[in-house]
């Protein structure tokens, strides 16, 4: 194989990887500040792709799903977080768990209700259509401007958890919310403003991939099983571990299929396995995150 | 109450076992095979209560250890001969050899992480089956499997094709997993599992190694999918990768909580309800799982006793 060829499987693994990493990342800072593992996050992507079709074939603009997308995603997930999860709070989590994959089987059929079974076909933006050299290589212009944004849209996630009083509640709340809370911060408001972010992530997700996978009723219920092995490998609750275990499937999945063809998931599952058996918590986990390793 | 239970169950058994009368007569004979069905899914959902309701571990991955008894069997079926207690045997075999090795995996993690990596552990089981070539069938799946003979002693009757004879066929599996999963929730073991449900802690400073007691109770649930799905590959005579995907575990879960988890009796209400009007609904809806979805969500929202625990509850405590 030549040296171009691997480097546009790479690309390739990277942006699939980058994808995934802003899913990856909604999932695991919502557990960490509320733990609940959001079954639902990959509807919401799948939300996401499906409101960007409707953007395109009503305005033909696609960059105003960038906006409608997350609004409207994120509108839904207030409604969801205040009406179903937050009267569960101080119950058994599981509940919260059970609820949301409901939540998720419900959103994948009504999908399909409304916008139907088949596959939508979405074309990159007329600016990016094409492609551009690089390193020697011809690469599809949109696919590297999808990996330029979503490492800007983490960098941007990063830096709000890192520098701002906001990232600073948050961080505290993950680490001890009961204290957050008895310093006078309503940590319910908190919960609720982290659900609704992390399913616009979700939404950005689904609105990149649209051009570049296709666009049909399953893709939420593919995701997630990669975005939950994402943040098993690097640790659930821990955002560098989402970032890593993210761009770690990625390259495996797109390593594997070179390896091994029809086995792209093969090598995933040996990693994954191999992370299991020698540290359960995940790459950056404490053994708090993995609710105590017996 | 013990007795009231005793009561009910031998009641609702005689009506299991008196029920191919009346198919043709009150009923099209089409539902004597929506019955055996239901029956069958009923052995896998028993496992599933024993795991999610008495021990408290919820698991994703059931549906691989159902697909493996299904595989299992179809393989015995094709490839060693058609003789149902074999293709029962090698399929519960193959579904407990997963559930020993990916209990003592997922084990050693609690509570959301258990759930994941169930999930991504049956995910795996599917992705190998749904790439293995001719050995599974790939996406196709094995059709065409053949039935094993219906023997007494030696004399052939007829095949398991006859549908009142595959009827109780899985009536006679169902009871003796009944029996099975009464016995072990009844016995000291059972309790130590609800021990480790309500305070793993407390259970293992009491002493307990609870580890082992939670890859117990795992390796069981496993042993009841396996044995479902044998039954389920030789009744339907074609198997696919979709019995090894993560959704049909959901499905599984929905059943039960829809019935009420951690009562034996709830899932099963669960099951024959979901099976039944899945049937019925899908007849006339594409997208039927939604209302299943929507009804799901409430009852964890507003009745987590599930439709037969509600029913329970309503009865007052003197007279259960």
């Amino acid at each position: 194989m030549t040296a171009e060829a691997v480097l546009t499987q790479v690309l390739n693994g990277l942006t699939i990887g980058a994808v995934l990493m802003l899913i990856a990342m909604g999932l695991t800072i919502i557990f960490g500040l509320m733990e609940v593992v959001n079954f639902a996050h990959g509807a919401l992507y799948m939300l996401g792709a499906y409101l960007t079709v409707t953007v395109v074939a009503t305005t033909g603009r696609f960059w105003l799903s960038l906006l409608f997308a997350p609004i409207v995603v994120g509108a839904f997930a207030l409604l969801f977080e205040l009406t179903m999860i937050r009267p569960l709070y101080g119950r058994d989590p599981l509940r919260q768990v059970l609820l949301t994959f409901g939540v998720a089987v419900v959103l994948r059929e009504g999908v399909e209700i409304v916008w139907g079974p088949r596959v939508q076909l979405l074309l990159p933006p007329s600016a990016l259509a094409g492609s551009v050299e690089f390193f020697g290589v011809q690469y599809p212009t949109y696919r590297l401007a999808v990996l330029v944004a979503a490492f800007g849209i983490a960098g941007f996630v990063w830096l709000v958890l890192k520098r701002t009083n906001i990232g600073l509640i948050v961080r505290s709340g993950a680490f001890d919310r009961d204290m957050v809370d008895a310093l006078g911060i309503n940590v319910r408001r908190v919960f609720t403003g982290v659900f609704v972010a992390g399913a616009a992530l979700a939404s950005l997700a689904g609105v990149l991939v649209g051009p570049l996978r296709s666009v049909q009723p399953d893709m939420g219920n593919d995701v997630i099983v990669d975005a939950f092995i994402a943040v098993i490998v690097g640790g659930l609750g821990s955002l560098p571990g989402a970032v890593v275990g993210a761009l770690l499937v990625g390259m495996a999945e797109l390593m594997g299929a070179l390896v091994i063809p029809g086995m792209a998931k093969a090598a995933v599952y040996i990693a994954v396995g191999i992370v299991m058996i020698i540290k359960p918590a995940g790459l950056f986990g404490s053994d708090r995150s993995a609710g105590g390793v017996a | 109450m013990i007795k009231r239970r005793i009561f009910f169950e031998i009641a609702a058994g005689l009506i299991l076992l008196i029920l191919p009368l009346a198919s043709d007569r009150l009923f099209n004979a089409y539902y004597l095979d929506l019955a055996t069905r239901i029956i069958i899914i009923w052995i896998a959902l028993l496992g599933y209560d024993i795991l999610a309701g008495y021990t408290g571990l919820v698991s994703f991955g059931q549906a691989m250890f159902f697909g493996l008894g299904a595989y299992g069997a179809a393989w015995a079926l094709l490839y060693v001969a058609p003789s149902l207690p074999l293709v029962l045997l090698i399929g519960v075999a193959a579904s407990t050899t997963a559930a020993v090795i990916i209990g003592y995996l997922s084990i050693r993690t609690r509570g959301v992480y258990f759930i994941l990596l169930t999930l991504v552990f049956a995910e795996f089981g599917y992705q190998a089956v749904f790439n293995g070539g001719e050995i599974t069938g790939g996406q196709n799946g094995l059709s065409s499997l053949p039935k094993a003979p219906l023997e007494i002693g030696s004399i052939m009757i007829s095949d398991w094709n006859d549908p009142t004879a595959a009827y109780y066929l899985a009536v006679v599996g169902f009871v003796v997993a009944y029996i099975f999963a009464r016995w072990i929730v009844g016995s000291p073991f059972g309790s130590t599992l609800a021990a480790v449900r309500d305070n793993d802690d407390r259970a293992t400073y009491l002493g307990y190694n609870t580890a082992s007691i939670k890859r117990r109770a795992f390796t069981i649930s496993g042993m009841f999918a396996g044995f479902s799905g044998a039954l389920w590959a030789h009744h339907q005579s074609y198997v696919s990768p979709e019995l090894f995907h993560w959704t049909l575990s959901g499905q599984f879960l929905i059943m039960t909580w829809l019935g009420g988890v951690g009562t034996l009796l709830g899932p099963l209400v669960g099951g024959a309800v979901f099976t039944y009007f899945a049937d019925f609904l899908s007849s006339i809806m594409k997208n039927w799982l939604i209302i299943f979805g929507v009804v799901y969500v409430l009852v964890v929202l507003y009745a987590p006793q599930g439709l037969w625990g509600t029913l329970v509850s309503l009865v007052p405590r003197s007279a259960r």
